[in-house]
Parts: C-alpha cells; structure tokens; sequence
C-alpha cells in the first residue's frame, strides 16, 4: 500500500487508501449541459409561442411557465434521488426493476423506448418544419430569393418533410453507430449554436421598438397581412385573450411541460464517475430552473417588443416562429439569416437523445435475455450497439411517415405514456426508503423531514404531479388525446406491452434453463 | 454444472454475504469469486467520552451513545464497504499524524475481516457440496495472501493456479496490466503475457478450460473505462465520460491462443458485459459493490460446453 490519505477536521475523518478506480468525478458543467440538452430550450420556446400563445383562451403565460416548472420538479427531484442513490446504474428500467419488480421495471422501460421510436418521428419533423423551412423562407422572403422561399415550401410539404426528416435519422444512426460520444460532442457545440439563434431574438426584442419591429413586420410580410391579422387569427382558430382562466393556464403548460420534463435524462447516463455527490443530486432540477428562467425571459421580452396576443395572431394565421418574428423585425437579412440558420441546431434536438436512450434499451434488453441476442450486437471495433441503432432508425422513419400523413398522430399524443411510465417510477422513489433501506441510507437523498425520507415524499408529489398533467394532456383540445379513445388506449396498451414481453421472454428462456426473473431479485444477505 | 462468478466486492460485506448464499439462490454448483476482495475506506469510531463515540458514517457526523448504537453503526459500516476501527482519541491522533501506522492499521484491519469472511464461508457453505474459489485481485495487498491460503473448507484459493472440476480445469490470475493508480498486482503487458503463459502451458489439452482472468481482455467491449488525465480527473465528453479500452493485451493474446470454452473477468466496474473473441465467451458482469448489489454472472456448462450465461444483479 503506497499511502493512505485523509482529511483535516475537528471530527474524526475517514482513511483512505490509494486503490483502483479513485477519480475526480465530471464536471458538473457537463452535465447540466446535457440535461439543458435535453430539455430543448429552442423548441419548448418555439411551441410555447406557437401554440400556447394562440389557442388558450385566458392563459396568463407567466404563471403557465412557473406552474408547469412547480409541477416538473418533484418529478425531476424523483430522478436526482435515484440517480444519486444508484449513481452507475441509469435509468428507470434498474431503479424499477431493483425497488419494485423486473416485470414492473421492463413494463416502465419499454413504455420510455416505444415512445422514443415513436417520438423519432416529431422532431425529425420538426427538423424540415421549424428549422429548414422557416430559414430558406425568411432568408429568401428578406433577401428576395425566390428559390429559397421555394425550398422553404418544399420543406414544408409532406414529401419535403419526409425526406428532411428521413435523412436526419439515417445520418444520425450512421454517425452514432461510429461513436455516439462524437456525436453528442459535436451536439454540445450545436447547442451553443443553437443558443444564439435565442441570444440573437432577445437582443431584437430588447433594442427595438415595438414600432421599429411593428414596421419591419409589415415590410417583410405585408402590410396587408398585418391590417387583416386579427380576422385571419380568428379564422385559423386565435382563441388567447379574454379573463384569466386557471383551467387554461394549467393547459397552455403542456408545452412547456413536453419538454421541460425530460430535464432528468442524465440519470440514463452510467458509470462510476458520476460519483453520488449533492451537487450531482441538483443537477437535474437546476437545468430545469435555468430552461423556465430562459423562458420566462423571452416571454416576457416578446410581450414587450410585440405584443404576446399579437405573437399567438401570428402563430395562429401565418404559422410564423417566434424566431421568424424576431427575423422579420429586425429589418437586417443578416441578423435574420443568422436567427434562422442557428435554430436549425434547436429544431431537431429531441431526437439525438431519443435514439441513444432507446437503443442503449435494447441493448440492455438483449443482454438481459428479454430481446432476441441479435439487438444486442456490438461493432467489433466502434463497441456501438449496430443492430438496435438500425432498428431505432427504422422505426422513428415508420414514426416519421406517421405523424407526417396520419392526421391524428399529434405532437404531444404519447406524452402521456411517459407520464404512466414516469408515475411507476414515483411510486418506486415512494417505496425505496423502506424496500431498499441500506441503499438508501448510505446514499445522499437518505435526508429527512420529521422522520419521512424526502425521497418518498417528493415521489408522493410528483405522483400528484404527474396525475394533473395527465390531466391536461387528456383535456388540452390541442394535446391530440381529447375526443380520440383510440390513442388513449394506444397509449395504455404500449404501457402494458412491456408486461406481455417480459412474461414471454421468461418462458422462452426458461426453456433454455435461465430464469431472467432472477436477473434484478436481490440475493438474501442472512 | 453451474459456476455463479462475480468480482470486485471491494470490503462490502453485505456483498460477500450476498456471494455466499448465491448457490442456494441461483442454484450453482461452484462459486468463483475473481478478486478486489478488500476495502478503500476506514472509519474511525472516536471514543470521545465513556460509552459515547463520534464518526463520520457516509459523509455525515454521528455520535453514537451507548453500545448498542455502536454496535449498529458498525455492522452497517461493514455492510457498506469500509472497515470501521474504534480507538481512543489518542489512538485517533496518533493515526492522523503517522501515515505508517495507517498503513498498517489499514492492512491489519483488511486480514481481520477477510479472516471474519472467510469464517463467515465456513460456516454457509461447509456441508453443502458447493466448491468456493476466492482469489485476490490487483487492487488487494499482498498482506492477505497468507489469509486466504490458510482459508478454512470448503473455500479454496487458486491465484496463479490451475484447478479442476466437474470435467473442467480453471486458469486463475489476479495480475494486470498496469493501471494509474499503481496497485500491487501489475505487470507490463510483455511480462504478464509470459507469466500467464507459462501458467497455461500446464493445461490438459483435453480437458475444456475456463480462464478465471481479473484482468479484461483489450478492446473486447467489456474493458471500456472512463478515460483520466494525469491527475486522474475523468475526461468527459458530450456530458459523459469518455470510455476508452483498458483491458490487457496478454489476455487477449492468450484466450485467441488457448480459446477456453468461457473466460470470468473483472477489474473494469463500467464494462459489464459478455462477448465472444473467436469460440471463447468473454464476460465481464461488472461490479456497483457502492450500491450494496452484487453484480454477477451464471454459466452452466454441459458435455464440454458452455450451454447458456446470464448477467444477473442481486
């Protein structure tokens, strides 16, 4: 033994030998990065003034914000605590599986990864809709370009986005199966990118006056389109404004709420580095805290500049970004080109994720015995999941087409089956004080308050939580859910596969003499 | 027959616990325990009036009033992974100012309670027919060599051995290729390559072989680590680490030469996993011994063959 270190203090420290495996832990920096990532500031910005500022008839957007924020966090609390508890082992399929049962963890798991394949298909979407259309057509519009407001409608048109989309995943698949880590490197660069597409509207939205950005409006649409704004708003179905409603305030949050949720997904991320510390533990609630303040400044800088209601007219009638907004008022192509092209980077930033997280899935399935062997085939040289990558991909094109040409495959149809999946996972944080004590113990979410874990709870909370954005989902006429008893099945039946697959795979294993069942049962210590 | 394989419990006693009933719990025949047995962590439990100790237990300060209390906070200690040692103050002081008698009251404490763990076996698993295979690992001190060789039936050591049974003869070695941290057990890749194929050159050509290698072998998928800079600060890369291959290029070598029915590695915690390099099955079933479940693998071999494996956590 080479040495044994310690650490000064009036309380007896404890003694440390030098051993394998003691290192300085990541940087925090990282990591709230990749949950900002994740969260998707541009695109939970974009839907909030497209569509929360336009169909919600009495939404004071302020409190939506802040609501919405009040409502993530007990859920994104419910995942630092895990993630902090079971720092290496990642994700809801482990603390599920370890706190409740196998059938319960894979039934919560596989719920997550149908929805990521289906979810491929949204933002490869969103990647033509909200990112290329929308800059070829201001840019072009601006700069009097035919051909680029040519290609911006193209972009726009079924095939368009198809294509756009398609190409988006396949070269996603490619480059991940050379080296994921590559990608999301490249992706964190991209989001600073990103970033300035937002720095830039604020900055607009800051300098200019609301004249200024009023007459630049017209110059770059119309005075035409502005004149007849409010009768084509009401035409495409503007329905803001009007006394303030609570009711419609909760509602308008389920656009912030599709996005900000995903704040916790670091907790997917494994290995031993991610050292069970209390910073690591506010790292997940704290990228949620910087996305609501984020937007709660471009809320209110877009207030000031244009107007929210005239905003959700614009959204409403001309289908027009904020960033498109922000483009058109500043009167400078340049400025416009670089608001346009930077969101590009923002547009599509759920899907990276999506696919790394549901092909890690089915890998894990694969090695597990719950998946057929070959899903968990791993490239001899770039030790990247090949076989799942391709089925990940092939699935989020089949998702593509569908929310392309599908007319009731909405936006925010599955956010539901994440709220079910995430509801389990509550329920587990309520439970692993008592079911996993020692774990618990020895982890840093073991605080208490009068005697209950905080970590049970914040899963009774987030539960509550998680009940009334169910209950939004299922009343927002703009959710995709009301009035369709089809997907909402859909939505419980994909919940439940999960079940039919794990009691399928322990049969078809149990004829090759191995009981998956005991695959997360914890050994007894007596 | 059934081999139930994990690693790198690292002092936690409630894995050591858990390793001992897993042949009831997973039916195994033989159990192979491949190494890191000892601790990182000791914990002082300061007397600092009669019948009154104060320590730091998991990063936070307790006082502990009256035996019972003491008694408890021990036993989770254990549990958890490090060595608790009670002492005086002055025992304490002494301690903090005396890095060699840390280090030996550190190794002392490491040969008391592998000494209690291997009692703990004797008492588990004498009678019941299971064969217990303990060897150390890179990580563990030479201090506990003589421990384990004096280990009480049915528990066998077989670092640097080839043992046999059940129609199967088990290549064993702790060693490693060198790591950052410098730990007892390592070897340049060349002279590690030499040291265990002097060890295979006693292989019955006839018999199947299982290799019971601490050490990974390079560039399989199960020797990804996170890569560190000089000052063993993790690189990250897009939010994570950045994983890099770790494992030895000796054992590489020497499972494409001997092609063994099933290769048992440990030593990389992150790597869990199992390939295959040519018709040898590699696994790796990883070690979260921080979070009190024991990571590990079951391979059932039959007629000569590695039938069916399973990653198990308990």
């Amino acid at each position: 033994m080479s040495s044994v270190s310690r650490a000064a203090s009036s309380t007896p420290e404890t003694f440390q030998r030098k051993a394998t495996g003691l290192v300085r832990e990541a940087g925090t920096l990282d990591v709230l990065v990749y949950n900002i990532n994740f969260v998707s500031l541009g695109l939970m910005t974009a839907l909030v003034f497209l569509f929360s500022t336009a169909f919600y008839p009495g939404a004071n957007l302020y409190l939506t914000a802040l609501l919405t924020f009040l409502l993530v966090i007990p859920t994104s609390l419910v995942f630092a605590f895990f993630a902090s508890a079971m720092p290496r082992s990642g994700g809801d399929y482990v603390y599920v599986s370890r706190t409740l049962h196998p059938a319960l963890g894979m039934m919560s798991s596989w719920n997550n990864t149908v929805w990521w394949f289906v979810y491929g298909g949204v933002p490869s979407a969103f990647f033509a809709q909200l990112g290329l259309a929308p800059f070829f057509s201001t840019v072009g519009q601006m700069a009097g370009v035919d051909w680029m407001t040519s290609l911006g409608d193209w972009f726009l048109s079924d095939v368009g986005t198809f294509v756009a989309g398609s190409a988006l995943i396949a070269g996603l698949v490619a480059v991940f199966s050379r080296s994921m880590r590559l990608f999301f490197r490249i992706q964190n660069t991209l989001f600073f990118v990103s970033l300035i597409s937002l720095v830039l509207t604020a900055i607009v939205w800051l300098v200019r006056s609301q004249s200024a950005i009023s007459a630049s409006l017209g110059e770059g649409l119309g005075e035409g389109t502005l004149r007849g704004l409010g009768q084509a708003a009401g035409d495409a179905g503007f329905a803001a404004g009007g006394p303030f409603s609570l009711k419609w305030t909760i509602l308008a949050g389920t656009w912030v709420y599709i996005n900000l949720v995903f704040n916790q997904s670091s907790a997917y991320i494994g290995g031993e580095v991610k050292r069970a510390t209390r910073l690591q533990l506010w790292s997940m609630p704290i990228a949620a805290t910087i996305a609501i303040f984020v937007l709660l400044v471009l809320l209110a800088l877009g207030d000031k500049a244009v107007g929210l209601e005239r905003i959700g007219q614009l959204s409403a009638s001309q289908g027009l970004l904020f960033t498109q907004i922000a483009a058109f008022g500043s009167g400078s192509t340049v400025i416009a080109f670089l608001i346009m092209f930077c969101f590009i980077f923002a547009a599509y930033t759920w899907l990276p994720g999506q696919i790394a997280n549901a092909s890690r899935n089915l890998l894990a399935y694969s090695i597990d015995g719950l998946m057929p062997k070959a899903l968990g085939r791993v490239h001899p040289r770039h030790h990247t999941p090949v076989n799942a990558l391709l089925l990940v991909g092939a699935g989020s094109i089949a998702a593509l087409a569908a929310f392309v040409w599908v007319p009731d495959f909405a936006t925010l149809v599955g956010i539901f089956g994440f709220i079910l999946g995430f509801m389990v996972v509550s329920i587990a944080a309520i439970v692993f004080p008592y079911r996993l004590r020692d774990v618990f113990e020895a982890s840093p979410a073991s605080a208490r308050i009068g005697g209950v874990p905080w970590m049970s709870i914040v899963g009774a909370l987030s539960f509550v939580a998680l009940a009334i954005m169910a209950w939004a989902f299922l009343t927002d006429p703009s959710a995709g859910l009301n009035g369709k008893p089809w997907l909402i099945v859909m939505n419980v039946a994909i919940f439940f596969s999960g079940l039919v697959i794990y009691v399928i795979a322990k049969a078809v294993q149990r004829s090759r003499g191995v009981d998956i069942s005991k695959r997360f049962a914890e050994i007894p210590i007596e | 027959m059934r081999i139930y394989y994990a690693s790198d419990v690292h002092g936690s006693e409630r894995l050591w616990r858990k390793f001992l009933n897993s042949a009831a719990f997973y039916e195994a025949d033989v159990l192979v325990m491949g190494g890191d047995l000892t601790g990182k962590v000791m914990v002082p439990f300061v007397e600092s009036k009669p019948g009154t100790w104060s320590a730091r237990i998991f990063g936070k300060d307790q006082k502990l009033n009256g035996e019972d209390k003491l008694a408890d906070a021990l036993k989770s200690v254990r549990l958890n992974g490090f060595y608790p040692l009670v002492c005086t103050k002055d025992e304490y002081d002494a301690l903090n100012s005396d890095p060699k008698r840390r280090d030996q009251t550190f190794k002392q404490l490491m040969r008391e309670e592998l000494g209690r763990w291997l009692l703990l076996a004797n008492e588990k698993l004498s009678g019941s027919g299971v064969r217990c295979y303990v060897m150390p690992g890179n990580d563990d001190e030479w201090d506990i060599d003589d421990v384990l060789e004096n280990a009480p039936d049915p528990i066998e050591t077989c670092e640097g051995e080839i043992v046999s049974f059940d129609g199967v003869q088990m290549l064993s070695s702790a060693w490693t290729n060198p790591t950052p941290w410098d730990s007892p057990r390592e070897l340049p890749e060349d002279e590690l390559y030499d040291r265990l194929a002097r060890l295979s050159a006693q292989l019955d050509a006839d018999t199947p072989v299982v290799f019971n290698l601490h050490c990974p072998p390079h560039d399989s998928g199960i020797d990804q680590a996170p890569q560190l800079t000089e000052d063993l600060r993790v690189v990250a890369e897009g939010g994570e680490p950045k994983l890099v291959p770790v494992g030895s290029h000796a054992v590489r070598r020497l499972i494409e030469e001997v092609q063994p029915l099933v290769a048992l590695h440990g030593h990389i915690h992150e790597a869990r996993g199992a390939v295959k390099i040519g018709k040898t099955l590699c696994i790796n079933p990883g070690s979260v011994y921080g979070e009190g479940v024991l990571d590990g693998a079951i391979v059932d071999i039959r007629d000569g063959q590695a039938m069916a494996h399973q990653l198990v956590s308990g």
